[in-house]
């Protein structure tokens, strides 16, 4: 293929490998404070989404949106999404 | 264009129906955003007619299919409706912790502006910044395939996050204005088949700050065998203290080789402060935040300079719901000698995050 042909697409490459290979060595600690999670990137881009705005299940289907928005790690997604839906109506 | 507003109103009642329906196997699967604007600008010496607009009304379908599966689509009706064209389209596969896989039509990650700041809810400041109009395009989508990811470096919110793709790129005549280059109706190939590749790293050294460093290439000329390279570079920084301030910025630049051998240079930055006034703790002054942007291209010397100077001062009604006053003040320099004055231009804007 051309692109591979490529130096940049051998760049390309070699760092999705890369990354994927130091993401599944990366130890797996404990829980995250999803409070902080929230605090420290929720209002990087826009101003605070209250918990309250949705239910249990939009918050699922939004931090979802966000965390490949704001390229949130697996872990601090998982911690977000625990906060959001202890913190609303639901 | 009647067919299109007939698919985005079936559209949409099909999904809003489906997002109530509560016994059905989808339910909880849905979410909606989006958002909503509406300006006024004037110019003081009246270079165009003063004017409303209703400017945008965006809306955003989640359908998270599966547990690692979102679709979401933008509907983008702008200017009254005189464009509707899909902003993105896209399912995000999220493989593993560290890479989820994209296919559709995208917004570009290149720098912040275009992928996460944009929307008029969000951007603190009317108007796009300079750097990111004719050097670096914004609204930019392109169709193909992207994988992106995060590794977290620690427990206090360390993380290095990544971005590339490879799509059909940018594509239009010789020595074309870079936004025209975007392909905003049909997102496919038109004459050009090569490919474009490109990508954002980003660091985020601790919580509140990041950094990022983006690249594309590809080749823009429509003709079958395209020779026109078109290479863009940038760098964004931000930082923000708690939500009460924020400065951010980027710097770009794009060459684009008008005939076989022949590059123009096309560099852009902005620069962006925030201030929030319930830091004050004042009652009076809570709902208010006063921003200014620095912005400007320089063509080296094929256009003329232009920078814009523009102090906004913003009221929130709500979190999402904001009535923004912007006045730029607009210059123009040819090359480092004559200065000369463009019209100055003043917006309202009140814009919802939907
Ligand atoms: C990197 C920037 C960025 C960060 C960080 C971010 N958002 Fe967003 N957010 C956006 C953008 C951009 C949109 C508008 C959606 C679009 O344009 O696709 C949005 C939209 C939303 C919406 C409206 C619904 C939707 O999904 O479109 C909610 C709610 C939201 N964000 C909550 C959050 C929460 C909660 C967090 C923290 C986990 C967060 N955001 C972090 C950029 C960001």
């Amino acid at each position: 293929m051309r692109l591979a042909k490529t130096s940049l697409g051998r760049a390309i490459i070699g760092a999705i490998v890369v990354v994927s290979l130091f993401g599944v060595t990366a130890a797996f600690s404990g829980e995250m404070d999803g409070a902080r999670v929230f605090r420290n990137n929720c209002t990087k881009c826009h101003n605070e989404r209250s918990p309250m705005e949705k239910t249990d299940k939009e918050w699922r289907v939004v931090v979802t949106h966000m965390r490949t928005i704001a390229l949130l790690t697996a872990k601090e997604s998982r911690a977000v999404l625990k906060y959001l839906q202890a913190n609303n109506r639901d | 264009m009647k067919s299109k507003l007939l698919t985005a109103l079936i559209l949409g009642c099909v999904f809003t129906g489906l997002g109530n329906s509560t016994a059905n196997a989808q339910e909880g699967k849905f979410a909606l955003g989006g958002y909503l604007d509406w300006t006024f600008t004037a110019y003081e010496a009246g270079v165009k007619p003063s004017s409303f607009n209703a400017f945008h009304y965006n809306p955003i379908f989640l359908y998270q299919v599966e547990d690692n599966i979102l679709a979401s689509a933008e509907l983008e009706f702008e200017n009254g409706g005189d464009e509707i064209v899909v902003e993105y389209m896209q399912l995000d596969y999220i493989w593993n912790d560290y890479v989820t896989f994209t296919l559709g039509k995208f917004l570009v990650p290149f720098g912040a502006y275009n992928r996460r700041l944009h929307p008029t809810w969000i951007a603190r400041v009317p108007g796009k910044p300079l750097s990111n109009i004719d050097v670096v395009p914004t609204g930019w989508a392109e169709v193909g395939l992207m994988a992106s990811g995060a590794v977290g470096l620690g427990e206090n919110g360390a993380r290095v996050n990544y971005s590339f793709y490879v799509s059909n790129g940018l594509e239009g005549a010789a020595g074309d204005g870079i936004r025209e280059l975007r392909k905003e109706g049909d997102p496919r190939e038109m004459n050009n088949s090569s490919k474009a590749v490109g990508g954002r790293l980003g660091i985020v050294p601790t919580a509140g700050v990041e950094f990022g460093v983006s690249g594309y290439t590809g080749k823009y000329d429509a003709v079958a065998t395209p020779v026109l390279n078109l290479n863009m570079v940038g760098v964004d920084g931000e930082y923000h203290y708690q939500d009460l301030f924020e400065l951010r910025g980027e710097l770009n630049q794009a060459d684009q080789e008008i005939t076989p051998g022949q590059y123009v240079i096309k560099r852009g930055y902005y620069a962006q402060a925030a201030l929030k006034l319930s830091i004050t703790d004042n009652d009076l002054l809570m709902p208010f935040e006063l921003a200014v942007r620095v912005s400007g291209q320089n063509f080296t010397g094929v256009a003329d300079d232009i920078h814009e100077v523009t102090p906004t001062i913003n009221y929130y009604f709500g979190s999402t719901t904001v009535l923004r006053l912007g006045y730029s003040f607009n210059g123009a320099s040819q090359g480092a000698t004559a200065y000369k004055k463009v019209d100055n231009q003043f917006v309202a804007m009140f814009a919802k995050g939907l």
